[in-house]
């Protein structure tokens, strides 16, 4: 039997290895086609909105300038399954860093979302008031050592959480926005 | 709570060293098809690689990246999401994930009944396998010619007296070869030459250390349906190693393949119990093993070893680490 060069056993090799990829992408696949409604990222967020049948929804109307956070959303992350969550990241103008992430989950949800800003140390938060909602605000240390700010609170059953990588007062501002009435 | 389990460090370990696993086991025999490895001391090292590496990745990619257990990570980098199948529920009974763990109960399972059970049941019933009724001249002298050819220190020999084909090696440094007299009478001189150069053969290789060693990562993995098959594997590769060197000594394929045809087990066909079932699938997988030794020994005869090529290994272990990466 004529023996195979490194040449030709490299290609085969090659070849294996894609397919071995292509059958674990399908396989990574197969379960939205089961279950549709579970994480996953949209393009827009009327996309989203309309998709998931989502009828409440709190989104900023306000994003200090100073801050050079992009609008709309660079990342939009949505699942009904296993509760409802909805996720935006905000990106910079001038950088691909994620300077605020706004997170929406059921109250009841049985774990939490992680948030991509990951937060190293906190101190303790102090209680405030958005638009007569309580708040916790939190004081913190986000990755690279950026300071940042948490603030979040219960609005009828859903779980708002902000986590902005700027000032007390911007992180309020932007939250306060997400609701209605002055 | 199974979610939540699956969810946690341990249960991700577990999850993803059986990916793992897969992974690599998928890869590795696809290597042997791509680049052509037939050399079984060439399947040894890459069977290696099933066993070990899946024992660490999970742990070298959380501390090379933190977040690679976390939902972003998943959606938008892994290449397989074990949880999305695991989550799953299509019938509405029962998740995959209690299906899956159910499948490593079982294989821990039977890791007991084959492997830590048969230890204590050894243990208890001990007793004395047969005492060592001296040497023979014949095998002194023929273990004298064996240890000039192999750079071994000269084993010491047991005989026993007992009815069935029985030859092991004892011993992690200073080696005791054990023979049954059964043997002896069965075998001629070439083909007893044979078979003890295929015993110092394995001390040569430091055979039991390393399936010592293997046996560990056995244990270490118990629920891992692939380390069950893979470890077999690598035992078997062994002998089929020690065959081929063994050949290469004594240039005499013939005699060995003669040697190797006594240790054929039958059971007696007793009463249709547990244990007689057991017994006979484990005679019967012994006799397959000498068949395949048998046969491999009648197909390459003389054949020398094929050189080890690095190249095409490294860069196997490299894709299995690279997509277990992506694997989570």
């Amino acid at each position: 039997m004529k023996k195979r060069s490194f040449g030709e056993k490299l290609f085969l090799f090659m070849i294996t290895i894609l397919l071995v990829t292509a059958i674990l992408a399908v396989l990574n696949w197969i379960p939205s086609l089961v279950q549709k409604q579970t994480m996953k990222r949209f393009s827009s967020i009327d996309i989203a909105k309309k998709e998931l049948r989502i009828h409440r929804l709190f989104l900023p109307t306000y994003i200090p300038e100073g801050l050079h956070l992009v609008w709309p959303p660079a990342e939009i992350y949505a699942q009904e399954v296993p509760f409802n969550a909805f996720i935006m990241h905000l990106r910079y103008q001038d950088s691909r860093d994620i300077g605020l992430v706004i997170h929406q989950a059921d109250a009841h949800a049985p774990y939490q979302i992680e948030p991509l800003i990951k937060i190293k140390t906190t101190t303790a938060g102090s209680q405030i008031s958005i638009k007569d909602r309580k708040a916790v605000l939190v004081p913190a240390v986000c990755d690279g050592n950026v300071p940042c700010y948490e603030v979040s609170w219960d609005e009828d059953g859903t779980i708002i959480t902000l986590i902005c990588k700027c000032s007390a007062q911007d992180i309020v501002k932007i939250a306060a926005s997400t609701l209605p009435g002055p | 709570m199974i979610i939540r389990f699956l969810s946690s460090y341990p249960g991700m370990y577990i999850t993803q060293s059986v990916l793992h696993s897969f992974v690599a086991l998928i890869i590795v025999e696809l290597s042997f098809f791509a680049w052509d490895i037939r050399d079984h001391s060439a399947k040894f090292r890459y069977r290696l690689l099933t066993l070990t590496l899946p024992v660490f990745m999970f742990p070298l990619y959380q501390v090379i990246t933190p977040q690679r257990s976390a939902w972003y990570f998943r959606l938008n980098t892994a290449l397989f999401d074990s949880q999305r199948w695991l989550d799953l529920n299509p019938l509405g009974i029962f998740p995959l994930a209690a299906v899956f763990l159910t499948l490593l109960i079982a294989v821990t399972a039977v890791f007991v009944v084959q492997e830590i059970l048969p230890i204590f049941r050894e243990r208890s019933s001990r007793s004395d396998p047969g005492t060592c009724e001296g040497t023979r001249d014949t095998l002194d002298a023929m273990l004298d010619s064996i240890s000039s050819e192999i750079p071994i220190a000269k084993p010491s020999i047991c005989i026993i007296d007992e009815p069935l084909p029985i030859l092991v090696t004892q011993g992690f440094k200073d080696h005791m070869i054990i023979v049954s007299s059964h043997l002896i009478e069965v075998l001629d001189e070439d083909q007893l030459k044979g078979a003890l150069t295929h015993e110092a053969v394995h001390i040569m290789r430091d055979s039991n250390t390393k399936t010592q060693l293997i046996y560990l990562l056995r244990i270490l993995m118990f629920y891992n349906p692939v380390s069950l098959v893979e470890f077999r594997r690598v035992v078997h590769d062994d002998e089929f190693i020690c065959d081929a060197i063994t050949v290469s000594i004594t240039k005499n394929p013939a005699a060995l393949i003669a040697a190797i045809s006594s240790f054929y087990y039958h059971p007696d066909q007793g009463p249709q119990g547990l244990y007689q079932m057991k017994e006979r699938i484990e005679s019967h997988s012994h006799n397959l093993l000498l068949d395949e030794r048998i046969q491999r020994l009648r197909e390459t005869g003389l054949e020398g070893h094929e050189r080890f090529a690095w190249a095409p290994f490294m860069l196997t272990a490299s894709v299995i680490l690279v997509m277990g990466y992506l694997v989570v």
